[in-house]
């Protein structure tokens, strides 16, 4: 993969350096993620990496799963969605997890799994670079 | 209240308020009439919840406007467990689940375990509300006219304690204008239908703001397209010709969708995952049913001749509705029903 560095929105601080998971798909954190174990139904374990995905839907519950990856250390190291819904935003609030959105269709087809990168919110902005060294 | 003089859980949930409406770009806070809150079923949030709500609690949080609360995870009695509980659920997790109901009511919380709040007190146009629970969010902004975003069950529950919602979304004039219209002809759209419509338009248009020029048959399609549409969808408001108190009319230059019976049909296919011969169980209620489901469900199995059912059905209920005595649904409609219709017919509240 070619060098990538994305000027994104940046919605809750934070800085993760993680292993990039890419899910082209929106997301019910309740019913599609194990709280006690942290697996995306069809996807895997998203504890610790970088989640770019299509966008939150669903039940409202959704905040408390990720508070409760949080708690039990299990929750994504940063989160990555074109457009960020309240319910993503607050349970990244709770969990204090980085949150940025923004990201595009075709920036989202360039970024390759497993890569190593650096997600940097202070919001207003964020800065995804990848691959990154850390 | 950031400051900490009206106590330490008003502090935490105005913090957690404000953090959410900062990142989401909204300039101030408003306040609110009525918080209802979700994410409270101890079988959805588990011992990280129950800690979370037992802290407010244990802080002194207290509401300050009305609040009511989703259903739980096991049917319940205001004096304690239902006597089927044993049955259901394991003695342990129904216990975890009373501490998280003991710490709401403490708070204030109204005893209603329901997902139609809109039942025990009815939104004006125009009010200010904070609530979770999907399919109610989307039936006060549709067929009310109030104002409410979907919130998170943390976020909601900090509207309750603090009174105040940050001034977002669905709070504002401007976001609340159709952006697209769905037309559907020549049917008249009775519950179901109403309902495939909703997990179509859910489905498909997300992030819209969807007028359906249609003809629905009743509050009651309302409700069923909106609950539809919010499950399928992240779809928390449309406007329905005749119905919305915002309706002006079908918008002009947006994106028109042509909605055809057989469109509803393909919908119909796609949802249906057994046959009527291959169901084991019947199950109506979600969102929650009012009391008058029953005495129709009833009416028409003996206007129809039915003695026995060969399949049970199950119907949720809220928790408690106005006018229910004590135990009404546990007792009074399983009576109810197993005199109808000789046992074989099962009525839970939910």
């Amino acid at each position: 993969m070619q060098g990538i560095r994305l000027l994104l929105r940046g919605l809750v601080e934070g800085r993760a350096c993680a292993p990039l998971l890419i899910v082209d798909r929106s997301i019910s954190f309740y019913g599609e993620v194990d709280p006690d174990t942290g697996v995306l139904k069809g996807v895997g374990s998203i504890a610790g990496k970088i989640l770019v995905f299509r966008g939150s839907r669903g039940s409202t519950v959704g905040p408390y799963i990720m508070y409760a990856l949080r708690r039990k250390g299990l929750a994504p190291a940063g989160l990555i969605v074109p457009k960020a819904e309240p319910m993503l935003v607050a349970g990244a609030v709770l969990a204090e997890i980085p949150l940025a959105e923004g990201i595009t269709e075709e920036d989202m087809s360039r970024l390759q799994a497993g890569t190593k990168a650096m997600l940097e919110v202070k919001p207003p902005q964020a800065i995804l670079s990848a691959p990154a060294q850390c | 209240m950031l400051s900490g003089e009206y106590g330490e859980a008003v502090r935490k949930a105005l913090t957690v308020i404000v953090r959410v409406g900062e990142a989401l770009g909204a300039e101030r806070l408003v306040e609110i009439t009525h918080a209802h809150v979700s994410g409270i079923s101890y079988f959805n949030i588990g011992d990280v919840g129950l800690e979370f709500i037992e802290e407010l609690a244990r802080m002194g949080g207290r509401v300050r406007v009305h609040a009511t609360f989703n259903p739980t995870g096991i049917p319940l009695s205001e004096e304690g467990l239902w006597e089927d509980n044993a049955i259901l659920v394991g003695a342990a997790e129904a216990e975890k689940q009373l501490r998280i109901i003991r710490a709401l009511t403490r708070m204030g919380f109204k005893f209603t375990a329901t997902c139609i709040p809109y039942k025990l007190r009815r939104p004006r146009p125009g009010e200010h509300l904070a609530w979770g629970e999907s399919s109610a969010v989307a039936v006060a902004n549709t067929l009310y006219g109030a104002r409410t975003n979907r919130e998170g069950g943390p976020v909601a529950l900090a509207a309750a304690l603090t009174g105040r919602i940050y001034y977002w979304g669905l709070h504002l004039d401007e976001n609340r204008k159709p952006t697209m219209l769905i037309r559907v002809k020549n049917i008249v759209l009775d519950e179901l239908a109403a309902g495939l419509l909703g997990h179509l338009v859910g489905r498909s248009y997300q992030d819209q703001l969807p007028y359906i020029d249609a003809e629905l048959e009743g509050t009651r399609a309302v409700i069923s397209m909106c609950g539809a549409a919010a499950a399928s969808g992240n779809t928390a408001m449309c406007i329905v010709r005749n119905y919305s108190p915002e309706d002006r009319g079908a918008p002009e230059k947006v994106e028109t969708v042509e909605v055809t019976a057989r469109d509803l049909k393909a919908e119909r296919e796609l949802v249906e995952t057994a046959s009527l011969e291959e169901a084991d169980v019947f199950f109506t209620g979600c969102p929650h049913h009012d009391w008058s489901i029953v005495h129709t469900v009833l009416t028409l199995l003996e206007s129809s001749g039915v003695r026995r059912l060969r399949k049970p059905m199950w119907i949720a209920l809220p928790g408690k509705l106005p006018n229910w005595g004590k135990n009404a649904c546990s007792q009074a409609t399983r009576q109810e029903c197993a005199s109808a219709t000789r046992y074989m017919y099962c009525c839970v509240k939910a």
